[in-house]
């Protein structure tokens, strides 16, 4: 039995085919096994939990942390106790980790040697996804709100632009890394462009984790998150509107999230590709520029190809927000037709026979035990929700 | 206890004031029995099915029955509730019998016989029935557009399309000769629907005239289903209807489609503009109804109410349902959208669904 010598971390960011490098990770446990390496949590959610552990955000019952089961601990007493020489770790979150969460990874470990990778990606790859992912959770910007806040993230409407740059800027991101660890121990992986063949980045992520790529299976990914396309993203963004804020948030993730987003608007022939616009693209590179002097000066190790990182101009045929009324009308009318049939999947087909209120005005939300208010027509719903990425 | 002296059957036609009438009847039915009139069936559904099994066994359509179930004789138990009630009258209202063929109007006769069966046909102004009666298809699960239900109803194509439907019901001159195969002439009554914004009393006391019903004796605090719905309204009904009326079966589309997003949902909200028949429209449909007209008062039914009622009124039309703009179509279609799914947290009683699924939802973690 060998001693637990090192630990890769893989901290995303966000966006940068985390969720293709996990599903390998998780597919693929025998492989590692047999490469000397091991990753935690029989499914990705155990190592999910143990990573948020790690960062201090457990899950707050009556005002108190529930201490009795750290994850974290268990994931590090595991790696130990398995033999083997590599564990392995890969969350996205860790990217907003602050310089107490590092230093107890560092620690925690010891004397087993941490090492960080960092997927670097096209920023102009980027910014749509980010968007999507604003819209899938519960939030309501436009694209233009978002473009801007995203080139003025300082502004007083910055704060979408403050959590993009603190997620994928990477000299905010390893900051607070290189207060315990050295730049060598650090390496940058640059996310091939789309055209590049699949399985190109998991041979970057095996050559920076001295994996053999090889003998894994590429059948581990099931799915990849496809993109929306333009009218698909102002469907969602008016259907949060009116909902968000209206039921718990496993029913959003369960009725909006997942199926109206994942079972609906994906599946469809995407309306149009969302990307920037060719004037975006200018003040684009020169950030773009910066991201490539920081990681070239920094001494770490760099696996791919810095020139990755230039925004490749694919300027969109149309701007993310030109999505017209009869567009937005025809697909809210599909999602509408393909959201009755699932009530009636759901009802196996049963005529729904509970209380029927024709006569009555609609109760509040609450009165259903549904909560949240709902919100004012036209609001925003960006003023009043807390980002995770933000201190206190 | 007297015997059955007669029984009003009460035609309709549809979106002549039927509903309301049905529901007033309903709601006093141990009123009525106590004054000697009985209104069989313990909901007008139930009447209402009875009426329509008539009409289907009289004109020879096989009941789609699963194998050695009884037969269906749900109009026979409705007639044995007449006969057994120890009523002197029998009150029957189905706007469905205004397409009674002359076979189902003689089966109605002789099941009550030897009572004498009176008829009650309720006319409307035809202005008003031609945008009310497209609503009603599309709560049906038929699609058209306005402007294809006018040029229909302008000028059918065969006995089955929209436009031959329409008039098979709404021209006193079809649906009324079909009756007097088997009823006599004096025992045809008229009511005229009042003019809208005329007090629904209105129409009651007119039913009561024609059926001899004691009017002031029975409340009419009944509830108002069946609103007429807005332009905006209507179209979105008729785009879900186009995409869900096919892939639904009927009850699902019944509870999700005309109970749900129709009462509970279009019809609460304000209307966004009401729908009048356009001024361009009644070059065609004023002659129509004058003919209408013509029939009724040529026939000397008797008359509760002024034919005069049913000349066409011509109403400033600000805009046109097909006008409606995509913008308000979206809007409206959000609103119904959000409210289905917090309808649906509702019928899960807030839970999560937890059935199969046909993508992975991967709960939780990596996007957000």
């Amino acid at each position: 039995m060998s001693e637990l010598e090192q630990v890769h971390v893989h901290i995303g960011p966000l966006k940068t085919g985390t969720t293709y490098v996990q599903q390998m990770l998780v597919g693929n446990q025998r492989v590692l096994d047999e490469q000397g390496a091991t990753f935690y949590g029989a499914d990705f959610k155990e190592h999910a939990t143990a990573v948020k552990h790690l960062m201090g955000r457990r899950r707050r019952r009556d005002g108190v942390a529930s201490s009795d089961t750290d994850q974290w601990t268990a994931l590090v007493d595991e790696a130990r106790a398995s033999g083997a020489r590599t564990a392995m770790v890969s969350m996205e979150y860790l990217c907003t980790a602050d310089s107490s969460a590092v230093q107890r990874l560092v620690s925690s470990v010891a004397p087993a040697r941490v090492r960080i990778v960092f997927t670097a990606r096209d920023y102009s790859r980027l910014i749509p996804a980010a968007w999507q992912t604003a819209l899938r959770n519960q939030h309501a910007p436009t694209w233009q709100e978002f473009i801007d806040s995203i080139r003025d993230p300082e502004g007083e409407d910055g704060v979408w632009g403050r959590r993009f740059w603190r997620q994928q800027d990477p000299r905010q991101v390893l900051a607070p890394y290189l207060e315990h660890l050295q730049p060598d121990q650090i390496t940058v992986v640059t996310m091939p462009p789309s055209a590049d063949p699949p399985d190109l980045l998991w041979r970057r992520f095996c050559a920076a984790t001295g994996l053999t790529a090889e003998p894994f299976d590429l059948g581990a990914v099931r799915r990849s998150n496809p993109s929306l396309g333009g009218v698909e993203a102002e469907v969602l963004r008016r259907i949060n509107l009116e909902v968000a804020g209206r039921v718990p948030g496993a029913v959003y993730t369960d009725l909006v999230k997942v199926f109206v987003a994942r079972e609906v608007l994906e599946r469809r022939p995407q309306s149009f590709r969302l990307g920037l616009a060719e004037d975006e693209y200018d003040w684009l590179d020169e950030r773009a520029r910066d991201q490539q002097a920081y990681i070239a000066a920094a001494g770490f190790d760099v696996v791919g190809d810095l020139a990755e990182l230039v925004p490749l101009r694919r300027p969109a045929e149309r701007r993310p927000d030109s999505a017209t009324e009869p567009e937005v009308a025809a697909v809210l009318t599909e999602v509408l037709g393909a959201t009755l049939r699932e009530v009636a999947r759901r009802q196996s087909l049963q005529r729904w026979d509970g209380a029927r209120s024709v006569q009555e005005p609609l109760p509040e939300p609450a009165a259903l035990g549904l909560s949240g208010r709902p919100p004012r027509p036209g609001e925003r719903l960006r003023g009043r929700v807390q980002f995770r990425t933000e201190r206190g | 206890m007297g015997d059955l002296q007669r029984v009003h059957v009460h035609v309709g036609p549809p979106k002549s004031g039927s509903t309301f009438l049905q529901s007033v009847l309903f709601a006093n039915r141990a009123a009525l029995r106590t004054a000697g009139v009985v209104v069989p069936g313990p909901d007008w559904p139930t009447h209402r099915r009875a009426c329509v099994q008539l009409m289907r066994r009289a004109a020879g359509v096989p009941a789609r029955l699963p194998a050695g179930a009884p037969p269906r004789d749900r109009w026979d138990r409705l007639v044995r509730e007449v006969h057994d009630s120890g009523a002197h009258t029998g009150v029957l209202s189905a706007e469905q019998l205004s397409v009674a063929a002359p076979h189902s109007v003689a089966a109605v006769v002789e099941s009550f016989t030897p009572a004498e069966v009176h008829v009650i046909y309720a006319a409307r102004d035809l202005a008003a029935v031609v945008p009310a009666d497209w609503q009603t298809r599309l709560r049906n699960r038929v699609a058209p557009t306005w402007r294809e239900f006018c040029a229909s109803v302008r000028e059918p194509r065969g006995r089955r399309s929209l436009g031959g439907v329409f008039w098979d019901h709404q021209d006193p001159a079809a649906v009324l000769p079909r009756w007097l195969r088997h009823v006599p002439h004096d025992r045809v009554h008229v009511l005229t629907v009042p003019r809208a914004g005329a007090d629904p009393a209105l129409l009651w006391r007119r039913f009561c005239a024609a059926s001899g019903l004691e009017a002031d004796s029975y409340s009419l605090d009944v509830p108002r289903n069946n609103i007429s719905l807005g332009g905006v309204e209507a179209e979105v009904l008729r785009r879900l209807t186009a995409r869900v009326a096919g892939r639904l079966p009927v009850p699902v589309y019944t509870d999700l489609v005309k109970f749900f997003v129709v009462r509970e949902v279009l019809e609460r909200r304000e209307q966004s503009f009401r729908l009048v028949l356009p001024e361009a429209e009644h070059a065609w449909l004023d002659p129509r109804a004058e003919q209408a007209i013509r029939y009724l008062r040529e026939a000397e039914f008797a008359v509760e109410g002024d034919l005069d009622e049913l000349t066409p009124v011509h109403r400033p039309s600000t805009r046109a349902p097909d006008d409606v703009s995509e913008a308000e179509v979206a809007a409206l279609l959000e609103e119904v959208l959000a409210l289905t799914v917090l309808e649906t947290a509702r019928r899960q009683g807030g839970s999560k669904w937890t059935g199969a699924r046909s993508v992975d939802p991967q709960e939780g973690t990596s996007d957000e």
